[in-house]
């Protein structure tokens, strides 16, 4: 029976990838059949393999792009086709100029491009193919959705999915193997005008696609040499994150008809019930007035 | 004077909430919103301030503050131009100010940006028949996330637009993202004088942000902002800035800290907070550029002493989360 599935996992490797390799390279783990998360310090990218061509979501940056490049020919000589931007931070889009000796074609959602002209990075490769709500790359039998729910971590995150799998991945919203607190307590790049919007019509998606992975996309929160990472987790993880999303703004609201809010705009934690954040990767209660210092900011301006 | 400086933070703040939980009855001071009475004794004092007053600034130039905030109108002969409405409950009491001094229509709301702290309650001006005037993404924002009591602006512009009655004027100029995705700057005529909103308050552009995580700036493109803003400044010679809030400083013959009006101030507020925002990120980019990693730059900065004697009210805790801000800046181009 072992031999069964020894010869079942080659035969798919095979299948997938025009490269006879059952080997793959340390910094790549398969997640779904010709499905791969490439990994560089705490920074996860996924790709597309098909005989027909590869498709590479962020590049994760100048010095990632080359080790990605050598990672995706060790396991195929297919060319990349597509190089997919998740949002626009540079930390996860620099560097895709690598990948377009093989004649690839950039994807990103408008606001992406928008954004890179008015802030521009030199390592920062512009889309050639943008979209508006969504958007389908295909290659052979590989095929990647992106949908766009409005402002979200950034203004222009787009939801990849991978709907023939069951996958799907929220760059740097949602990481297996839990619902965790913002890396980032000031969190610059949270929108929470949109970010509850943005969890429910994402979760919506999920359900309309049977989708039942997310895949990460970085080491969790802490992680040493990747200890307690998981490449894939549950689907039940978005929607654990976005409850943390609401309990953070019901919290916030709560805390300060209470009068739990200094005139220096920061909570005073006796106030917050904290018992409903213990069970959240990464928690530290120090960081929740800074989390909800925001929320209160968007109380007040509207945005 | 650096004594001084070091103490301003905390005295304010400290007589603030002193004077906050003493005329509120709580048991502790609370912020309770834009539209929550801030009661305040002026600093060494028994002297309360006024929830909100009206100053004349100019020859027909009207700074009508409400709480913390600051807004301007301008009486011409033609009719009245009122810049930001402010709150639902600011907006009637600027109406009755306006009516103690004129019978005159109100023909334009400019607003300064989109925040709802500042945009709403425009209604009671709508009703009155006047028309709304805001850049273009602000419309945009209004438009997305219909925030209350904040009405959609008639007109819309990209770069400039003037209002002019009988010779007086608004003239709205929007230099890219900054507080805001669509904040403009007013300079208003009679006057020569530069209405700001959140991005700079007279009288010192080095004091410490009362929000250390500035969410809401576009710190990529303080720099080109501030540039347009001086350009502005220098080639229109404007002298005097009109702040949007009241702020910290200092009495400039003694030195000691107050609360001040901040209704009026020196234009070079401007150069000064363009200094503090480069000086920030500076600051950040050595220390990454140095091999810190960058989740030590804040404690590493902090322990350096790196701004502290530049920075009026300067506060530790406050200066490492800028640095979060700032190598994230660096890190995300966000």
């Amino acid at each position: 029976m072992q031999l069964y599935w020894i010869v079942l996992s080659l035969a798919l490797i095979t299948t997938a990838c025009s490269k006879q390799s059952a080997v793959l390279p340390e910094a790549v783990e398969q997640i779904g059949e010709g499905a791969f998360l490439f990994t560089h310090d705490n920074e996860r990218s996924l790709f597309l393999v098909d005989t027909e061509g590869v498709i590479v979501t962020d590049p994760l940056g100048i010095d990632a792009a080359p080790s990605y490049k050598r990672a995706i020919a060790a396991i195929t000589d297919a060319p990349v086709k597509y190089v997919v931007y998740s949002h626009y931070h540079w930390d996860r889009v620099a560097g895709a100029e690598t990948f377009l000796e093989d004649g690839a074609q950039v994807v990103a959602q408008e606001r992406c491009a928008e954004r890179f002209l008015v802030n521009p990075n030199p390592d920062v490769v512009m889309p050639d193919i943008t979209f508006d709500n969504d958007y389908v790359v295909k290659v052979g039998d590989q095929q990647l959705s992106l949908n766009y729910f409005g402002p979200s971590h950034g203004d222009c995150l787009t939801v990849f999915t991978v709907e023939d799998q069951g996958l799907i991945q929220i760059v740097d919203l949602v990481n297996p193997p839990a619902a965790a607190f913002p890396k980032n307590p000031t969190i610059p790049y949270i929108r929470p005008h949109n970010i509850r919007e943005f969890f429910q019509r994402t979760i919506e998606l999920a359900d309309e696609r049977n989708i039942d992975t997310v895949v990460a996309s970085r080491l969790a929160p802490g992680a040493a040499d990747g200890e307690g990472s998981s490449a894939t987790g549950p689907v039940s993880i978005v929607n654990d994150q976005a409850v943390f999303w609401n309990v953070i703004f019901e919290e916030a609201s709560s805390v300060r008809a209470a009068g739990g809010v200094g005139i220096d705009g920061l909570v005073r934690l006796k106030y917050v019930d904290l018992d409903q954040f213990n069970g959240y990767a990464g928690y530290r209660k120090e960081d929740l007035p800074s989390i909800m210092r925001r929320v209160f900011s968007y109380y007040d301006m509207g945005r | 004077m650096q004594k001084y400086r070091r103490r301003f933070y905390f005295t304010a703040v400290a007589l603030t909430l002193a004077a906050t939980a003493l005329a509120s009855g709580h048991k502790g001071p609370a912020y309770e919103g834009p539209d929550a009475p801030v009661p305040m004794l002026m600093p060494g004092t028994k002297i309360p301030l006024k929830l909100w007053e009206t100053e004349q600034v100019a020859d027909g130039v009207y700074a009508f503050r409400y709480s913390f905030y600051r807004t301007v109108f301008v009486v011409t002969d033609e009719g009245v131009i009122v810049t930001d409405p402010m709150t639902e409950t600011a907006a009637p009491i600027l109406l009755d100010e306006i009516r103690k001094i004129t019978d005159q229509p109100i023909k334009f709301l400019s607003y300064t940006h989109s925040h709802k702290d500042h945009a709403a309650g425009g209604e009671v001006f709508k009703a009155l028949g006047a028309t709304i005037v805001a850049q273009s993404q602000c419309a945009a924002n209004i438009e997305e996330t219909k925030p209350e009591h904040v009405v959609p602006p008639d007109i819309t512009f990209d770069e400039y637009y003037k209002i002019e009655l009988a010779g007086k004027s608004v003239e709205s100029f929007f230099f890219g993202p900054s507080h805001d995705n669509c904040l403009v700057v007013q300079v208003i005529n009679p006057g020569n004088l530069l209405f700001l909103v959140d991005i700079a308050n007279p009288p010192d552009g080095w004091t410490m942000f009362y929000n250390p995580s500035p969410s809401e700036d576009r710190i990529w493109n303080m720099e080109n902002f501030f540039t347009r803003l001086q350009n502005l400044v220098e080639e229109r010679d404007i002298e005097t800035v009109i702040g949007g809030h009241m702020s910290g400083s200092f009495d400039p013959e003694t030195g000691r800290p107050m609360l001040m009006k901040g209704t009026t101030g020196s234009a070079r507020v401007v150069a000064e907070k363009k200094a503090l925002w480069m000086a920030l990120i500076e600051v950040a980019e050595a220390e990454l550029a140095a091999g810190t990693p960058p989740e030590d730059v804040p404690d590493v900065v902090v322990e350096k002493q790196l701004l502290a004697d530049q920075i009026n009210g300067y506060d530790p805790e406050k200066m490492r989360i800028l640095m979060r801000r700032m190598v994230n800046l660096s890190l995300t181009g966000e």
